[in-house]
């Protein structure tokens, strides 16, 4: 164990990696920073870069954009009192009232010195968890993946919005995409149109970009002329001691378990975890009456909990090969990119790489804190960033990332039609990420239901008679009317209060 | 809301397009069939079967837009200078359509600017001066320039219109 260990720190102890980190917090912590940019926006952009980069080196440039976006979301919700993304919108009860009573800067620091403990402590689990999980996953075979496929999807109840009919139109549309292209088991082309360019299925890459870059441009739009945004707050007060860290231990703790434990939950994402993590700290407090009055407590608790959101996230993602929301789907991308395949075997045939990405996750937050503390009022100005000049460069980027990936034009053509398809899942209340998740489990769970049906001569009793199988898609069904029923509740809940 | 209701009429009846399309290719896909694994054209024919399903349930409820919740939800800017009107989208996604398209035609760096150009004065609010917009649209496809072509070496297809 500790020879991986060392193999994987020679593989992150090079200057190009050290670089890329610095690059991508830079990158994470603006993208943050800029209301309305979120982290998954931000991976996007910059997932075409690594195309020229070493896998070490990308996993270095997106894990940090990942890192440095999450925390950056502070700076607004602090200092504006708008959440940068929907991860910080618990800051704002208690960050914008201290930035109000002049401890700006404590406020700040507390996010950042609390997103690091949030980001390291779900980093041990990770590091934990992971592989064991991925060596239980090693035993597999085409049946226990179908059913994984499943259990992935079941995510789409989760993440369907308040309307389950789209989610479902959503994700069967997502799989449908993901089935043009030449079939894995016969080898016949499927829905090309005797197009040579689609013989290799659609890009998902430029997917992506289209989906979560171009179409947030589109959305933006609207706003653009009228977007003014001033910091009158500025950074003032002090950074906050250790001393009041260390005495705010378990609300630090608090955040930091509920954001590993929601990351780990697919479809759940940081905006649950950031009010989980608030409320049960407000719950639990002696000084509860306090909250929302600008209290370092009503900080440090959301703040931990969104950054171990991440690692928690990942912990799928690496060992299973399900990525649990929008982010982990364009880093699962990154990886495909650098030629590996998360899942079981990730750990088995990469294990000194995904090591490295341990480490390189750990130098993330650490170069999250540093950067965060140090260049904190370069930071702050990016909040002038006109839209006008904003949207447009965003576009060229998405447009040239997506035409880079094989430099081919039709990548940005495919780029720019998934941009508009984003686009109108937004105006008519189609959530995206469902569409994601079709996009990437739709083959593996197509191709490892015939394959299973190929082992078992045609009988679909293969999938109950396995345990771990059943075992799977018993927790996908009860996943899914868990999902509806609380759905169903939270509605009643809903017009019980308009009535 | 009107507007908003026979647009979704028109999205809905696009995508019941795109179903019907996908059931049609299906029917017409090679069969290669194998002893026990379902033809590569069933499961495409079951969820373009599925997807006119979850339309017609869509349909049958009617058109109900909801709001979900995101980024923009939670960090709506204050607006100033009202008598800027509203940029459509439609016509930011027509600008990045020609860029798309001219891009071969005449080169990075002439189309950038170009776009550039084009969609900050378009999105621009009233006060910025055209000459602010001239001078931003130079440097941001400059340094787009230098990162691509000369940083990344990215190869871009030769501008057919100068040979």
């Amino acid at each position: 164990m500790g020879g991986l260990w060392l193999e994987a720190l020679g593989l992150v102890m090079k200057p190009d990696v050290a670089l890329w980190i610095s690059v991508g917090t830079i990158i994470g912590i603006i993208c943050g920073a800029l209301p309305g940019v979120t982290a998954t926006m931000g991976l996007t952009v910059m997932l075409p870069v690594t195309y020229y980069l070493a896998p070490v080196p990308s996993m270095g440039l997106l894990l940090s954009i990942w890192a440095g976006a999450i925390c950056g979301a502070s700076i607004p919700a602090i200092l504006l009192k708008i959440p940068g993304n929907p991860n910080a919108i618990a800051t704002v009860n208690d960050g914008y009232p201290m930035a109000q009573k002049g401890m700006a800067g404590k406020a700040l620091g507390a996010s950042v010195a609390a997103s690091f403990f949030g980001g390291l402590f779900s980093l041990g689990v990770l590091v934990l968890v992971a592989p064991a999980l991925a060596r239980v996953a090693l035993s597999f075979g085409p049946a226990e993946y179908f059913a994984l496929g499943v259990f992935g999807m079941t995510i789409i109840s989760s993440l369907s919005g308040k309307s389950l009919s789209k989610g479902l139109i959503s994700a069967t549309l997502g799989i449908m995409i993901s089935l043009v292209g030449l079939d894995q088991i016969s080898g016949a082309s499927r829905l090309t149109f005797d197009r040579v360019e689609l013989l290799g299925g659609i890009p998902l890459i430029p997917v992506l970009i289209g989906l979560f870059a171009i179409s947030q441009v589109l959305r933006d739009s609207p706003r653009a002329r009228t977007q003014v945004r001033s910091c009158s707050t500025g950074v003032r007060g002090t950074l906050p001691t250790v001393t009041e860290l260390l005495g705010n231990w378990r609300v630090l703790l608090l955040g930091a378990v509920i954001g590993t434990i929601i990351g780990i939950i697919p479809g759940t994402g940081a905006s649950i975890a950031v009010v989980l993590a608030y409320e049960w700290a407000r719950r639990t407090s002696k000084r509860r009456s306090e909250y929302g009055t600008g209290i370092l407590e009503g900080v440090l608790a959301p703040e931990s909990a969104n950054n171990a959101v991440q690692s928690g996230a990942l912990i799928p993602l690496l060992s299973l090969g399900v990525p649990g929301d929008s982010s982990a789907a364009v880093l699962l991308g990154a990886l495909i990119i650098q030629g590996y395949t998360p899942g079981p075997r990730f750990f088995a045939e990469a294990r000194s790489f995904a090591y490295a990405i341990f480490i390189v996750l750990a130098l993330a937050n650490m170069a999250m804190l540093l950067y965060q503390l140090v260049l904190i009022k370069p930071f702050v100005r990016v909040l002038d960033v006109p839209s006008y000049i904003l949207s447009p460069a965003i576009m060229i980027l998405s447009l040239v990332g997506a035409y880079a990936l094989r430099n081919n034009p039709f990548d940005a053509w495919v780029a720019l039609a998934f941009g508009v398809v984003g686009y109108y899942f937004d105006v008519f209340g189609y959530p995206v990420t469902p569409f994601v998740l079709g996009v990437i489990l739709g083959p593996l769970t197509e191709t490892e239901f015939r394959r299973a049906m190929a082992v078992s001569g045609g009988s679909p009793m293969i999938f109950v008679t396995r345990p771990i199988s059943l075992a799977l898609l018993v927790v996908a069904a009860l996943s899914v009317v868990g999902n509806v029923a609380s759905g169903r509740r939270s509605l009643r809940e809903a017009v019980k209060e308009v009535a | 809301m009107i507007k908003l209701r026979s647009k979704e009429r028109l999205w809905t009846g696009a995508l019941v397009g795109f179903a019907l399309l996908y059931i049609a290719a299906s029917l017409r896909m090679e069969q290669r069939p194998l002893p026990g694994v379902p033809s590569a054209a069933a499961v495409p024919l079951g969820l373009g079967v599925l997807l006119l399903a979850l339309l017609s349930c869509v349909v049958v409820r009617g058109p109900r837009h909801v709001a979900v919740p995101d980024s923009r939800a939670v960090s709506a800017p204050p607006e100033q200078h009202k008598e800027d009107a509203h940029a459509r989208p439609e016509l930011v996604l027509a600008l990045a359509v020609v860029y798309a398209f001219v891009l071969g035609w005449i080169g990075f760096p002439l189309a950038t600017t170009g776009y550039m150009l084009s969609s900050m004065y378009y999105l621009k609010p009233r006060r910025v001066k055209p000459t602010a917009v001239g001078l931003w649209a130079v440097v941001v496809t400059a340094v787009f320039w230098a990162i691509f072509v000369r940083v990344l070496k990215l190869q871009f297809p030769a501008a057919r219109l100068w040979g």
